[in-house]
């Protein structure tokens, strides 16, 4: 593959969508074939030429996709995009690599065992083009909307602040750090399926108006978090006096006290260490929260806000003295 | 012929392997059972004490324990230690801040007498996360390279994509193999 300029990339970038798409469809349609060969139950030789063509067919497409991917870095297309197509990438390897593991009962040991090898190729092959196309660069908050709310309130730690982020770890990593007083939205692109980390906070109101992969809060006092779709799970410890208003997969909340928790679980929620929690149903509205819960792939007919397990009250017939459902009055509704 | 040749023998005939997955609470170890054996994993919750599932792979049955990761629970791992074949670490790649206490727990677990010669595997799971850490920086933090009380190894995996799961517990299996099943 030729390496562009960089006044061909737009034109490159729609070539190689163009493609990608014709591929697609080519490989479906085998895979539909392999499946009707299956079905038709032709013999064991005939289904494993078949899973070896489309195999190898998938295979060769997404080398080409990492080679042009590599191609076009050099030009000055987004992170985001780059990142986009490496999920992308790492997809269809998984794709391929369940397509395989369907298809052992069938297989030869060697085709099977070469297929295998094959996949482990691929993801070596895309952890290093990860390593040369993604820049190490360390993260920044560009939208640290800070506290227009409230305007009397004078903010003298801004230049500690500024320290701690200096020495923040080396990793790529959406991180709040030890902030008194502050109100700040984190949205879309900077946090959309990063895992969060929000530690030793006072007195701070965050808004996350996107979806996050994972959220993590750790050392919070007196703080109300706002949040939009958690893809995954939430951990909280040792937090105190706070509110937090999540949907997410799972959650877990640990050695914390005085906490109200608006939740939307689609499994059930943990309690660990804690007391004093009151559970009441998500409840927050924003302007994408429509598009954010079919991002995050939450299944948001099911809601198990209210069935918390306390981990440190076992005895199923009494009702835990560590948690109770707020009363519907004193709930209070969450807009952006 | 010594209590322990029987019991060889016997689990030769069935092929049978216990396999005992530890680590800390939302590390990923349901949904990498659940992942593995093609299950949906959209409705994992926390594992309130343990969970055992049967699965045949490449012709052994695979006894899979899975216990709870919670605080709370950690105390009860030792009534799991018994007859363990395979030793399964799971660890949050992306929760930096509990390094300190995975290595602590782990730590607990090799000088465990219970466990000594089980083959150990350590996944260093959600990969696909962008804050990871990588196999190599999880093995360095776990020391893994002084290891000497167990056969171990790494792998790097994703329990929501399934990348590397095979992988590693088919090195497990092998690893298992070569000690409990040698030809005679």
């Amino acid at each position: 593959m030729s390496t562009p300029s960089t006044s061909t990339t737009d034109s490159r970038l729609a070539e190689m969508t163009a493609k990608m798409t014709a591929r697609e469809a080519e490989i479906r349609r085998r895979i539909e074939e392999l499946r009707a060969c299956r079905a038709e139950g032709k013999s064991e030789a005939e289904q494993y030429t078949a899973f070896e063509a489309a195999f190898d067919a998938e295979r060769l497409a997404i080398v080409e996709d990492m080679e042009a991917l590599e191609s076009v870095k050099t030009a000055a297309i987004s992170t985001v995009e780059i990142n986009n197509s490496l999920a992308a990438i790492n997809d269809k390897i998984a794709c391929l690599q369940r397509y395989h593991s369907d298809s052992v009962g069938f297989l030869p040991a060697y085709v099977s065992a070469s297929a295998k090898a094959k996949v482990e190729e691929l993801a070596n092959k895309l952890a290093d083009l990860r390593e040369r196309v993604v820049p190490k660069k360390k993260f920044a908050f560009s939208s640290a909307a800070s506290s227009n709310r409230n305007p009397k309130q004078q903010q003298p730690q801004q230049q500690p602040q500024k320290q701690q982020q200096q020495t923040q770890q080396p990793k790529v990593e959406p991180t709040l750090h030890n902030l008194t007083g502050k109100t700040v939205v984190l949205s879309d692109e900077s946090v959309a399926n990063k895992d969060i980390l929000l530690s030793d906070l006072a007195d701070c109101t965050i808004k996350v108006l996107s979806h996050p992969a994972t959220l993590h809060l750790n050392g919070l006092t007196n703080c109300t978090i706002l949040c939009g779709p958690v893809h995954r799970s939430v951990l909280i410890e040792k937090c105190t006096d706070f509110t937090l208003v999540v949907a997410c997969h799972q959650l877990r909340l640990h050695c914390s006290t005085r906490c109200k928790l608006y939740l939307h679980v689609t499994s059930t929620p943990i309690i660990e260490y804690s007391n004093d929690v009151l559970i009441a149903p998500y409840n927050f509205n924003y302007a994408n929260l429509s598009d954010h819960v079919t991002l995050s792939g939450l299944n948001w007919h099911r809601n198990q806000w209210d069935q918390v397990q306390d981990f440190n009250h076992l005895a199923g017939h009494v009702a835990s003295p560590n948690w109770s459902i707020m009363p519907e009055a004193d709930r209070l509704n969450w807009e952006e | 012929m010594g209590f322990y040749s029987i019991l060889k023998k016997l689990k030769e005939k069935e092929k049978e392997v216990r396999i005992l997955i530890l680590g800390l609470d939302n590390a990923g170890k349901t949904t990498l059972v659940k992942k593995f054996n093609g299950d949906d994993i959209d409705e994992v919750s926390p594992t309130l004490g343990f969970s055992i599932k049967t699965l045949e792979h490449r012709g052994f049955r695979l006894n899979v324990w899975d216990v709870g990761g919670q605080k709370s629970l950690r105390s009860y791992w030792r009534n799991y230690f018994e007859a363990t074949d395979g030793l399964v670490w799971v660890v949050d790649s992306a929760d930096q801040r509990r390094l300190s206490d995975c290595k602590q727990e782990f730590g607990q677990l090799l000088v465990e007498e219970r466990l000594a010669g089980a083959s150990l595997l350590v996944f260093a799971n959600k990969q696909d996360l962008p804050g990871a850490l990588d196999a190599g920086q999880i093995s360095a933090a776990l020391e893994l390279d002084n290891v000497k009380t167990h056969h171990s190894r790494i792998f790097g995996c994703s329990a929501v994509t399934g990348l590397n799961l095979l992988e590693g517990i088919d090195w497990l299996i092998d690893d298992i193999a070569s000690r409990v099943f040698s030809a005679d």
